[in-house]
């Protein structure tokens, strides 16, 4: 049964990016011509998570100190999680964080792992490089909408980013809810909606303002802040990969 | 399983082929034009910059002597025939379970089912190859999904105390109108294609890659490693320029493969 669905599962993903191929291959040259303007803002660079002292003990672990408005159903899920970090931590081997499965961390549980990030900036996209578990996640500003055809959905979810002056507002939907948002298990559901409005406050700081939008699970929109600064000296590891620590801790 | 997949290939192939005569007819395309480059476009002859995608090979290049299996030699390996093994080569062959081409089992060794990168030359032996290529001051990135390279323009040589690496170190130059990527220090734990092929820690790969059209990149590669071929060889791929409407990526890993492999626990050869 799990081969038959892993093979479907297989299979479905060959052809839908066969079938993408194809419609790409009849679709007419794109080339937005807005983009010959310069962009208002330079994000290039290699970048390290580094939370406001305020932040405190917590920002290891979770974005806020405070509880975020949970619905009922958020609560449940909220207790179904056996976290190793955070008050109500468990010992590694017994929590359930779909990280130790080396799943994918998810948005925006990323940036409470420290380990650096390289964004590429291009006149149509944004890359962002984030070292911890090799993500790639392309961030489109050539006005292209949402993809309404994700099927499965994505564990970084479908981000469109475009310029509000020097802010670059990056609205990602299209999540899976395998993950969490937060390492202390603050859960979301598929219907998790990210506004993620990135700023370079200075030449070696990056602001993030990071809003939170999941009517299932929770009550309100509710909105965290991080920020990273510039390394320039370090260098992306692309080598890690998370299966290899997995057989390693097994042995 | 096998017959799903096999079908779902076959399926995948048959409309990728479809798509390829689709965009060489479709749109009012003037080959003469749009094969040439016009005197204007000279500059894009040195620029590689954009998504490219792996056209299926035409006519007789499609025969192999490994059949028709799995939608064609294209999708597992790099050339429709083996390449000339040593006798350590036959060895790690024959100890590999690819799950693809002529030689697959149902019980993979592979290890794509557990995640890992795929190495090169690899990721150019499929129906879906393709990459994103992004050339900067110093340095040109090449994406395959999640699986970077970053291939060296600044003048820097390979490293003097090498370590194995999943993508190899890669430097490039261009010569005359060719961006030529030499790579070594390929971890030998990736294979040279889906059908098993084995390389050692000597492997030599040197990439050669033509822009001939505006919308067309050739690539040649030789495959340069002595402990397991018995001479250099080489292969072909030729690549389309895909829209900047397409999406990079697709699904992943984790969603095709993660479950099962961590069920099986993914098998890690020793080095």
């Amino acid at each position: 049964m799990r081969k038959w669905l892993t093979c479907a599962i297989l299979g479905t993903s060959i052809l839908l990016i066969s079938f993408s191929f194809a419609l790409a291959q009849k679709a007419e040259k794109s080339g937005p011509s807005e983009l010959q303007k310069p962009a208002p803002a330079d994000l290039s660079g290699l970048w390290l998570v580094h939370p406001s002292a305020s932040a405190g003990a917590y920002s290891s672990f979770a974005f806020a100190k405070d509880e975020p408005p949970m619905t009922a159903w958020g609560v449940e899920k909220f207790k179904a999680a056996k976290p190793a970090f955070g008050p109500n931590k468990t010992t590694p081997q017994q929590s359930n964080d779909p990280v130790y499965g080396c799943f994918p961390p998810g948005l925006p549980r990323i940036y409470l792992h420290p380990k650096p990030i390289e964004i590429v900036q291009l006149p149509d996209e944004l890359i962002f490089m984030y070292e911890y578990d090799r993500i790639v996640r392309h961030i489109y500003i050539d006005g292209r909408p949402h993809d309404e055809f994700l099927d499965p959905p994505l564990w970084m979810g479908d981000s469109i980013g475009k310029w509000e002056g020097d802010t670059l507002v990056i609205d990602v939907i299209g999540f899976n809810d395998k993950t969490w948002l937060d390492r202390i298990g603050h859960p979301h559901s598929d219907a998790l909606h990210v506004v993620e409005r990135m700023r370079r406050v200075n030449h070696d700081t990056l602001s993030d303002d990071i809003t939170i939008e999941d009517p299932k699970a929770y009550s309100k929109p509710w909105t965290v802040q991080t920020s990273f600064q510039l390394r320039p000296k370090l260098t992306l590891d692309w080598e890690g990969v998370c299966e290899q620590e997995k057989l390693v801790d097994r042995q | 399983m096998r017959n799903c997949l096999t079908h779902s290939i076959r399926l995948a192939s048959a409309l990728l082929f479809s798509s390829v005569i689709l965009g060489q007819t479709g749109g009012g395309t003037k080959p003469a034009q749009s094969q040439k480059m016009g005197e204007q476009k000279a500059d894009l002859v040195h620029n590689l910059s954009g998504t490219w995608g792996a056209r299926a090979p035409v006519g007789d290049a499609r025969k192999s002597v490994y059949g028709e299996e799995d939608g064609g030699w294209w999708n597992y390996a790099l050339r429709s025939e083996d390449p000339p093994m040593t006798p350590w080569a036959e060895e790690k062959f024959k100890a590999n379970k690819p799950s693809f081409g002529p030689h697959r089992e149902e019980n993979s060794n592979d290890l794509a089912y557990g995640c890992f990168p795929p190495g090169v030359p690899r990721v150019y032996a499929a129906i879906a190859a393709g990459m994103q290529i992004i050339e900067q001051p110093g340095r040109t990135l090449m994406f395959f999904g999640n699986n970077v390279r970053q291939i060296y323009t600044d003048g820097r040589q390979h490293p003097k105390d090498p370590h194995p690496l999943w993508m190899g170190h890669s430097i490039g130059s261009w010569q005359g109108d060719t961006f030529v990527v030499d790579t070594t220090n390929i971890d030998d734990r990736t294979w040279i294609d889906r059908m098993g092929h084995p390389h050692s820690d000597a492997l030599h790969l040197v990439e050669r890659f033509r822009r001939v059209a505006d919308n067309t990149l050739e690539l040649e590669m030789t495959i340069d490693d002595p402990t397991a071929y018995a001479a250099p060889w080489t292969a072909q791929k030729v690549f389309q320029l895909r829209p900047t409407s397409v999406r990079a990526g697709g699904a992943a890993c984790e969603d095709i493969f993660i479950n099962e492999a961590f069920g099986l626990k993914p098998i890690l050869p020793s080095r």
